[in-house]
């Protein structure tokens, strides 16, 4: 009862019961255009939730985050497509496959530090790129794959599924974050030669977390392409490799609710754009990139940290 | 007292080569056990070096290092420091972000045996109470002054009680009575059992400290023995002070 009361007491009881609200109710009074939105952008913000682990925790700029959705993705579509397995079935075999490839690709590039590491990413995601591309009988290359069959019918639990998802590594990076496992990101982070003096063995934990938040990435690019059941090689070029960095970073690195407060922003930002006139569409990127700017230089902490800034200075307003 | 102890660590014929500079060049000495040595040399003479040989940071290019009878030449530093060695760094190395407790606790995870929670918070209480930072225990670790810093590198390094310790330059940018503190606090260290070989560039704290002094100058070792002997020692001055042109 008292634990009852005192959860009645907590403001972040009422935030979760909006929330939940907003996500249970919402979706069934939109439009297509804006549940596919919505289903985008949960989409983006689990591969971006995934790298503020690696990111934010352990300090490693990744960009090949776009790989593991990409790895996911595919084993979905050539799972059911060439070799006849469920859906259901190909969405336990994408997180493996995804994790066995997060750690192979672990072994070389967690070796290299921050520039470095980006760019060796990023390179990474240059390669996996142009192998989609030019595998055309595997891959489909940038024609596609067409007629993925979908873990559900209706899109509505498509957007379910993906928020169960959202729920879960919310939770495991909160419970990692408390952990030991948690404490030793953190020191990574903060002076990875120093760490194994303690007898940490950074490798092997720096391997396992790239690994484990590869297959959770690879999990969400197989729910979305069965959503859209259609892929193609156009979905995972260079470019957008950048854009759950920047999710990542817009809404605070290191926080576990930073991701869903930056797909929020860098996938929303977009959107709101949209409805532009005619004459101005060509300035819509423009508009998104201010955007993007101007929080970051309001607040390195993101998006949560501005929400920080403003209950601060809310709660002296008050007091006074 | 270091004579009848039997040797924790033995550096045989080590080398370690940096491009055409022999940082160490061929060493060999025995640590015993519950001793304090002091290890001497002028810059350069490959002190610091031989710390990161004995933790795994750098390679050996040849030569052994024995601990406990173990052979741990080349083996990875968080294998080493979990068979009981630690070290503190020359330049202060903690987490900055993190608290002092914080500090502590991600010293001791991969470290600690499996024990009851009672335990452990004992074990963290008398490496405050050992280190006097029970009262900063809740502060930010960057906000620390350069003492506190250099004392909560030493906590993190004995909590989980090593059986050698090495410390490099413990007193670096430290003043008089701050010295006074760690060197008393070297001492306690010794007296809990640890073994400790410490890098002294101070004359008089390394006399004043080490049962044993070891001499390196350009990584090769110039004399060893009691600090009395070393401060008679003609080679020795000769590597400080320099020769004195007839």
């Amino acid at each position: 009862m008292d634990f009852m009361l005192d959860l009645l007491k907590k403001k972040s009881t009422y935030v979760f019961l909006a929330a939940t609200i907003f996500v249970v109710v919402v979706p069934h009074f939109s439009s297509p255009y804006v549940l596919r939105l919505m289903i985008t952008m949960a989409s983006g913000i689990i591969a971006a939730m995934c790298l503020n682990v690696v990111l934010g925790y352990m300090g490693y700029p990744s960009l090949c985050q776009n790989v593991f959705y990409a790895v996911g993705a595919y084993t979905m579509a050539l799972a059911t497509l060439r070799l006849g397995v469920s859906p259901w079935t190909a969405l336990i075999l994408s997180p493996i496959v995804t994790f066995i490839i997060g750690y192979l690709a672990a072994i070389p590039f967690l070796k290299l530090r921050s520039m470095f590491f980006a760019i060796g990413t990023l390179a990474f995601t240059g390669v996996v790129s142009a192998i989609l591309v030019n595998l055309p009988k595997i891959t489909g290359a940038d024609a596609g794959l067409r007629g993925i069959p979908r873990l559900v019918k209706n899109d509505i639990n498509f957007f379910y599924l993906e928020i169960a998802l959202i729920l879960v590594i919310l939770v495991l990076t909160v419970l990692m974050s408390r952990s030991f496992w948690g404490k030793i990101l953190i020191a990574i982070r903060e002076d990875e030669d120093l760490a194994p003096h303690f007898g940490i063995n950074t490798t092997r934990y720096k391997r396992m977390t790239f690994a484990a938040t590869s297959a959770l990435t690879g999990m969400a690019g197989a729910i979305f392409f069965s959503y859209q059941t259609y892929i193609s090689s156009n979905y995972f070029t260079i470019g957008s490799s950048f854009t759950a960095l920047a999710v990542a970073v817009v809404g605070g690195g290191g926080t576990a609710l930073g991701p869903i407060f930056g797909g929020l922003v860098v996938v929303g930002a977009p959107e709101v754009f949209r409805g532009m006139t005619a004459g101005m569409t060509l300035w819509r990127p423009s508009f998104v990139g201010a955007v993007l700017v101007l929080v970051i230089l309001l607040s390195p902490g993101g998006v949560v940290g501005i929400s920080q800034k403003l209950m601060g200075y809310l709660k002296k307003r008050g007091a006074n | 007292m270091a004579e009848t102890h039997e040797a924790i660590l033995e550096i045989q014929d080590l080398s370690k080569n940096f491009g055409g500079i022999r940082a160490v060049d061929e060493l060999t000495f025995d640590v015993k056990e519950g001793e304090i040595l002091g290890l001497l040399g002028p810059n350069g003479s490959g002190k610091t070096t031989l710390f990161n040989l004995i933790t795994g940071v750098y390679a050996a290019d040849s030569g052994r290092i024995r601990f406990q009878t173990q052979d741990i030449t080349n083996e990875l530093s968080y294998r080493i420091a979990l068979k009981g060695i630690s070290r503190t760094f020359q330049s202060t190395k903690v987490f900055h972000t993190q608290t002092v407790l914080d500090n502590i606790a991600t010293a001791m995870i991969a470290r600690a045996r499996k024990r009851h929670v009672s335990e452990t918070r004992k074990k963290v209480a008398d490496v405050l109470d050992f280190t006097h930072l029970g009262k900063a225990k809740t502060a930010i670790a960057g906000d620390l002054t350069h003492a506190e810093q250099r004392r909560l590198m030493v906590a993190m390094a004995l909590v989980e009680d090593p059986d050698l310790l090495l410390l490099d330059e413990i007193t670096a940018g430290m003043s008089g009575e701050e010295c006074n503190e760690m060197l008393e606090m070297a001492k306690r260290i010794r007296d809990r059992g640890t073994t400790i070989v410490l890098i002294e560039h101070n004359m008089r704290v390394a006399m004043a400290l080490s049962d044993r002094i070891v001499v390196l100058n350009f990584g090769r070792k110039i004399a060893e023995g009691k600090p009395e002997e070393i401060t008679t020692n003609e080679t020795v001055l000769e590597a400080y002070l320099g020769r004195e042109e007839a």
